[in-house]
């Protein structure tokens, strides 16, 4: 086969739609041209390119906004507030940096990963507990206090 | 598959703003790279956020109990982005072609990437990261989205289809379309020196 | 004669008038506080209240100290009998519902009084009447910036805190706990400092292990640890830990003290999204979106480049720990 053949096939190629046949065809052809498989390679960094992208950072204030919009409206069910366990009462989300996920925060909510691995919301409390249970340590620290945070926090996470 | 947890789909339906916060939170940033890339500004790209997502919180009545949270959000947010088009008399071309179709790849930022690098892990500089974008916003609609939805929101070939109510097979063929184009945009970044 | 009796009426009044003027040097009433600790032996009862995830708890606790260990016994119902027992280097939490000792390693720090009293200026604002005693009123503020504020009754005659009450930076009340009554002459039986018997003793998830190279702790996360450039003045160098953490990455943990404030850096791998690539099965792992939130008090940043997430914790402004975050490269 041509090469102008082969290089209008390649992207196809590379995303699996060709049948079996057309596969072995290109395969072959790969084999032994250099200029198709470097084109095939370049195909190829797009995807990683692509893959390397980082987010850009939504605004802060949104969920303000659109929360202030609900609010307004006639609500339809007042939640009391001892079931709002896991409840985030307000976000302040900060500024952007194009090159990395940049976020500041007072008060977060736990996003469970899309995986389905260990939980965490374990892993960051487990952080957050790291970082208080370390001043437990300092000169003059509220320790009766510190073992309330403590214990809270690891009751919370009993709750299913 | 980005499932939301069902309890909270629950309490957000009953009402609970929090619980809806919550939801917010674990799906804005890929509902924004979505809607960043469709429309030309972030002005535009915030206030159809805000609309999403109230249209979101007025729905979530109609929305089926079998039926993925993430993927009901995303048809809003899709539909929202053809309802604006529709009232800004936008055409199917992308107005953002700020990214010029060069083939000789003389528009090319003066970094380049380094493939002698980690061929698993590649870091793009910010400049990069802007110039990959807008090769992606200037691409046509339709591939557009497939891209966005695949790499910048980290979706499955499955939910994408499942999105845009289109076969497996014409998402992939989106999607080698769109990296052909990409190929020649992004020339001097791809190609071997 | 009448000369000799004049001196000692004049000398009289004058220690009378120094006796009536002498008010106490607030550094010097901190460091009593700080020492009382260790030396002080008591049995008492506290009421401690304390915002977590912008709830109010508050408990009683039942408190004795000896030979500088302190057992603290909540008694609120909403803490089922939780018993902690700071024994100085370690600290034991008994949970009673399942007869388990929990033991941690408590954390050495360096900062000291003197490191406090560095970064935050000792006010005298009051003196007052607790439990029928004479207390000091003294208030810890930072002699730099905002940060936050400790507020400590001291009693004069022991040094002993009857109360304490913690600000943070935005001047919101944390947490306040006080004597309510106490029993200066009891003698608590060592028995209250240990383990009881038949419970079963375990090894908290997170230790807060060693002290750290640098480089060694580098090599054992496998990626470059950075350091910030910036770090808010007064604050100095805690020290570097691993935190091994069950089915998450391991964490490296760079902790920085002012006295009362930290600052805490975690940084480790961002968990690795679904690895996609090309349909004929060649994969290509991506780092995938690593969204991140967490629950907390206080104020915390997230940054993710090139794989790896940094974490800062600390109770500072905003812009004070975007500087933190910006010049960890």
């Amino acid at each position: 086969m041509e090469c102008t053949q082969i290089k209008a096939k390649l992207a196809d190629y590379s995303v699996g739609l060709l049948g079996e046949r057309e596969n072995k065809m290109v395969e072959a052809h790969l084999a032994q041209c250099p200029s198709c498989a470097a084109e095939l390679r370049a195909l190829e960094r797009v995807d990683r390119v692509l893959k390397a992208v980082e987010p850009e950072e939504p605004p802060a204030h949104l969920w303000n906004s659109i929360r202030a919009r609900i609010e307004a409206e006639p609500q339809k069910v007042q939640i009391p507030f001892w079931q709002r366990w896991f409840s985030v009462p307000r976000l302040a989300l900060g500024g952007a940096v194009a090159a990395a996920v940049l976020v500041a925060i007072a008060y977060f909510s736990v996003l469970r990963p899309p995986e389905g691995d260990a939980s965490l919301h374990e892993n960051a409390e487990q952080l957050i507990h790291t970082h208080q249970m370390m001043s437990w340590g300092d000169p003059l620290s509220d320790k009766a206090a510190l073992g309330v945070m403590l214990a809270s926090r690891s009751r919370l996470q009993e709750v299913p | 598959m980005f499932e939301m947890d069902n309890q909270l789909v629950e309490r957000a339906r009953a009402g609970d703003v929090d619980a809806f916060g919550e939801l917010y939170q674990h799906t804005h940033r890929r509902i924004y790279q979505y809607i960043r890339q469709m429309v030309p500004t972030t002005e535009d790209a915030e206030d159809l956020m805000q609309e999403v997502y109230l249209r979101a919180w007025s729905g979530l009545k109609q929305l089926q109990a079998n039926e993925a949270f993430w993927v009901w959000l995303h048809r809003i947010a899709r539909n929202a982005v053809l309802d604006w088009r529709k009232r800004k008399q936008v055409s199917t071309v992308s107005l953002e072609s700020t990214f010029t179709d060069d083939e000789d790849g003389e528009t090319e930022p003066v970094e380049v990437a380094d493939w002698s690098e980690n061929p698993e892990q590649i870091a793009l500089s910010e400049a990069m990261q802007e110039a990959v974008r807008q090769a992606v916003r200037s691409l046509p609609e339709n591939h557009r989205e497939v891209v966005t939805m695949y790499y910048l929101e980290d979706m499955g070939i499955s939910e994408v289809a499942k999105v845009l109510g289109v076969p497996k097979n014409t998402v992939l063929s989106r999607l080698a379309r769109a990296r052909e184009t990409l190929r020649r945009k992004l020339g001097y970044l791809v190609d071997a020196k | 004669m009448l000369n000799r009796w004049m001196t000692i009426a004049i000398l009289f009044a004058a220690a009378m008038g120094m006796a009536f003027a002498q008010k106490p040097d607030p550094a010097q009433r901190v460091r009593a506080a700080y020492q009382a600790e260790s030396r002080v032996t008591l049995s008492g009862v506290m009421r401690t209240t304390s915002t977590v995830q912008a709830t109010e708890i508050s408990s009683e606790v039942v408190v004795y100290r000896k030979a500088g260990m302190t057992r603290y016994e909540y008694r609120s119902p909403e803490l089922r009998g939780l018993v902690l027992i700071d024994k100085g280097d370690t600290l034991i939490r008994l949970d009673p519902t399942t007869r388990t000792a929990t033991v941690e390693t408590v954390h050495r720090s360096p900062a000291t009084v003197d490191l406090v009293l560095k970064n935050y200026r000792a006010e005298l604002s009051e003196q007052e009447q607790l439990l029928g005693r004479q207390t000091d009123v003294i208030t810890l503020k930072p002699r730099r910036g905002s940060g936050p504020t400790r507020k400590l009754w001291i009693d004069r005659a022991t040094g002993l805190v009857l109360r304490t009450e913690q600000y943070n930076s935005s001047g919101k009340l944390v947490s306040r706990s006080f004597y309510s009554s106490v029993d200066w002459k009891a003698s608590p039986p060592d028995s209250l400092f240990t383990v009881p018997d038949g419970w079963k003793q375990v090894v908290a998830p997170v230790q807060t292990e060693r002290h750290w190279e640098k480089e060694d702790l580098s090599r054992r996360l496998g990626f470059t640890v950075r350091e910030p450039g910036y770090v808010p003045p007064g604050f100095v160098l805690d020290g570097f830990h691993l935190v091994i953490r069950p089915n998450a990455q391991p964490s490296a943990h760079i902790r920085y003290v002012d006295g009362l404030n930290s600052i805490s850096i975690f940084e480790h791998r961002c968990p690795a999204g679904r690895g996609r690539g090309f349909q004929w099965g060649r994969r290509m792992g991506r780092r995938g979106n690593c969204e991140f939130f967490i629950s907390s008090e206080g104020n915390v940043l997230v940054k993710e480049v090139g794989g790896i997430r940094f974490i800062v914790v600390g109770d500072l402004p905003e812009s004070e720990l975007q500087k933190v975050i910006d010049s960890l490269r």
